[in-house]
């Protein structure tokens, strides 16, 4: 538990729904509902869901873009310090769930302001889905990769383009695109401009949010191998949102599967893809095309699609597209359990008999 | 399985008039779609694909051109012999084929659809348009059924009788005007071998009586502006209602009676894109050209989708041309495939040979760079970018990306020769011709 990077507890985020002559709050869209997730340092966690899950609402709050409505999140504590704070938590006495609430405000990445929380930015950086959207039209690249640089006063002024440089050399960039606009430049030369502005501050920490989606392939292919690198060369931890699976099995160690708001399953990459456990992740890997002829698979078609989140159904929240389903399913909330007493987790009534 | 063609495109150069200067996103393309097969054009972005198939059905929008080529149909075995050639015909011509014959699936049902239109009108567009003369005789069935389960002399039956008289008026009009426009069409279809000055002329003059042929309706046109008289209508749009529903019913849509008066915004993705395969099927086409029809969809909505256009495959339509640049639902779907890159075809080959031997370097590069259910090493992949069309590189297109690049491949442009049976390439590693290494 000691080498956690990150470790988010109970994290909700919800987004009202006002409405009424006075604007009132009469419904929440509750985007992530009750996740637990642990990172360890140099890992690459891939979250992967359908559209309107939360995966990127749930990175956005890690990364503190959005400040979660409840929950924790330790960035960098130390392990046993968490364990004692959680624990204060939850305690019965009135008095020791006061102190521990103190104690968060320097712990905790949600209740931090100031000078604390520009510090930990300088840790967490993105990379954003769509490179077109997400660089400044009228920055030049050199300026947009020195930002983070100057914002956080990180190298002397006369350094930044010694540094700017460096940086381009290192996501196989040249010095002569130091001088153009992102309009310049093609999908995949645009990702790596956002990639090295994401390093520009030594992060240890990067939130991919789906950075390849707006690739092709032949080009998906560079970035993928880009990134590896850069993850073992500058030890990074990586939480990888995308909902390709191909592309989780290739770049993460391991997987989590969320569905409307939670998380359903998580596990090491390989396992999961072996023996997946939870109805929904059957039938999101059976529904992957495979590209090659020759395989020919049986797949389970989910029907429907994915519940409103204003009104997630009761009991599993999976339950009115899951062919296994039981009168328990409908009432009981599943939690996400242990299925070898070590970090393969499931949150399924089932799981066992399937 | 026959090997009857069904569409084809012969050297086909479509080009874009911008300012920045003339696009040339397609430099000589020739696809050949059989009758009853699932036919795949794979390539990434800005390699023609959609050019390709939005010439096919002659909706290149401005400032696009289709220069010079050949795009011939077979639709019917009247034509089997040399097929219509379509890029010479007028756009009323065209609009009498799409949607019926031919029609399309677009990339991005949320754009796709009218934002202001219910479902309801979106889909009976085709119906009314293609089929009235269907629609009209089977409302005057229904009518009859119900009169004769009625008492005689009672009031409402005498305002049945109108409508019905003025259905069959307009009954009459449409077959009047179906038939002058199919002797148009074969008068048109006899010509167009010949191209003598006399020849010229007479098509000229029948493409201009088609293209202001309209149905005479005489006394239904004074009916329609009559409100009381106007409610004949009613009959005929419940008819092409209860299709509508219908049809959504077999696409597998829940509930359809509730869905078509819901508007795109109140649908989901999949929905969405349910509704506009329901718009191309609506008249049994015999192609289906799906451009792309789950790229932006999540995987399990993709497979629910894709299994439809399967099971459609089997049951309605004959051939599909089936748009993606997703290897993996290639690998699924199609029967045979073509690779495009930058407005050129690599390579055509059944679906099977291509993954097991690919032959045209890009092909082999873009296969090696998707991530497999299995990918232990490194993933490969092609270095640079997909060329800018403006100024394309010279000879093959592929060449300052080809890492087998001969000095043959910078000054010529490689002929398309058919390496093993049924597997064709486009590559000067195949054409015989000699460059030497560069």
């Amino acid at each position: 538990m000691h080498e956690n990077l990150i470790d988010v507890r109970d994290l909700k985020k919800y987004y009202p729904v006002t409405g009424g002559v006075f604007r009132r709050r009469i419904a929440d869209v509750k985007a992530v509902d009750g996740v637990d997730l642990a990172m360890r340092k140099g890992e690459c966690l891939g979250l992967v869901g359908e559209s309107g899950c939360g995966k990127t609402t749930l990175g956005k709050t890690i990364l503190r873009l959005q400040t979660a409505t409840a929950g924790r999140i330790y960035f960098g504590q130390d392990g046993g310090k968490v364990e004692e704070v959680e624990a204060m938590l939850h305690s019965a006495d009135a008095q020791a769930r006061a102190r521990a609430g103190a104690m968060l405000k320097g712990m905790d990445l949600n209740r931090m302001s100031g000078r604390n929380l520009l510090a930990l930015r300088q840790r967490i950086q993105i990379v954003f889905q769509d490179p077109t959207n997400s660089l400044d039209p009228r920055m030049l690249v050199k300026h947009i990769v020195a930002e983070p640089l100057t914002a956080q006063r990180l190298v002397k002024t006369r350094d930044v383009d010694a540094r700017v440089r460096e940086l381009l050399g290192i996501v196989g960039l040249t010095a002569d695109h130091l001088m153009r606009y992102p309009h310049e430049f093609s999908g995949g030369q645009r990702q790596r401009i956002a990639i090295a502005r994401a390093l520009a501050t030594n992060p240890q920490f990067i939130l991919m949010d789906e950075p390849t989606s707006a690739l092709d392939v032949s080009v998906q292919a560079q970035i993928l191998n880009l990134l590896k690198r850069l993850q073992e060369e500058f030890r990074l931890t990586y939480l990888f949102v995308t909902h390709h699976l191909l592309v989780v099995k290739y770049i993460s160690n391991r997987i989590a599967v969320m569905y409307l708001g939670r998380i359903a399953e998580m596990g090491p990459t390989a396992e999961i893809f072996a023996r997946p456990l939870h109805p929904y992740t059957k039938a999101l890997l059976s529904a992957i095309p495979v590209p090659d002829p020759e395989t020919k698979r049986e797949k389970i078609i989910l029907t429907g699609d994915v519940p409103n989140p204003i009104n997630p159904p009761a009991g599993c929240r999976f339950h009115p597209r899951c062919a296994h389903v039981r009168e328990i399913c409908r009432t009981v909330e599943p939690q996400l359990e242990s299925v070898d007493g070590g970090e393969r987790k499931v949150a399924c009534h089932r799981w066992r008999e399937l | 399985m026959g090997t009857l063609t069904l569409a084809e495109t012969q050297d086909l150069h479509t080009n874009f008039y911008t300012f920045e200067g003339v696009v040339r996103a397609l430099n000589g393309v020739n696809v050949v779609v059989q009758q009853g097969e699932t036919y795949g054009l794979v390539g990434e972005s800005g390699c023609g694909k959609s050019v390709t198939v939005r010439s096919m059905m002659r909706i290149v929008q401005a400032p696009g051109r289709i220069d010079s080529g050949r795009i011939v149909l077979f639709l019917n075995d009247q034509e089997r012999a040399r097929g219509i050639e379509i890029v010479q015909r007028t756009e009323t011509y065209m609009e009498s084929i799409r949607g019926s014959d031919i029609s399309m699936i677009f990339q991005e049902p949320g754009a796709a659809l009218n934002p202001v239109l219910s479902v309801l009108e979106q889909v009976k567009e085709s119906y009314q348009f293609h089929r009235m003369e269907q629609m009209i005789e089977e409302t005057l069935a229904a009518m009859d059924a119900e009169r004769s389960r009625r008492r005689r002399g009672s009031l409402r039956g005498a305002g049945a009788v109108i409508q019905a008289a003025l259905l069959r008026k307009e009954l009459a009009a449409t077959r009047r005007f179906d038939e002058r426009v199919r002797r148009i069409d074969n008068e048109l279809y006899q010509l167009e071998t010949s191209s003598d000055t006399r020849s010229e002329e007479r098509k000229a003059d029948l493409n201009r009586s088609r293209d202001h042929a309209r149905p005479r309706t005489g006394i239904v046109a004074v009916a329609r502006r009559i409100p009381f008289l106007r409610r004949y209508r009613r009959r005929l749009d419940a008819t092409v209602r209860a299709h509508v529903v219908e049809l959504l019913r077999t696409l597998g849509i829940p509930n359809p009676e509730n869905i078509v008066q819901r508007y795109p915004h109140e649908l989901s993705g999949g929905m969405a894109q349910r509704i506009v395969i329901a718009i191309a099927l609506a008249c049994h086409p015999t192609l289906l050209i799906a451009d792309e029809p789950t790229s932006n969809l999540d995987v399990t909505i993709q497979a629910q989708i894709v299994e439809l256009i399967k099971e459609l495959k089997r049951t309605i339509i004959s051939s599909v041309l089936f748009i993606t640049h997703d290897l993996g639902l290639v690998a699924e779907v199609c029967d045979r495939v073509t690779v495009m890159y930058a407005g050129d075809v690599s390579e055509t080959a059944t679906v099977r040979e291509l993954f097991r031997n690919p032959l045209h370097p890009y092909a082999v590069g873009l296969l090696a760079s998707v991530p497999k259910a299995e990918q232990a090493e490194e993933l490969a992949m092609i270095p640079g970018a997909v060329p800018n069309l403006i100024a394309p590189p010279t000879g093959c297109r592929f060449h300052p990306r080809c890492p087998r690049r001969m000095d043959i491949c910078v000054r010529e442009k490689p002929d398309t020769v058919e390496h093993t049976p049924g597997h064709w390439v486009a590559c000067h590693l195949y054409t015989g011709k000699d460059g030497g290494h560069a």
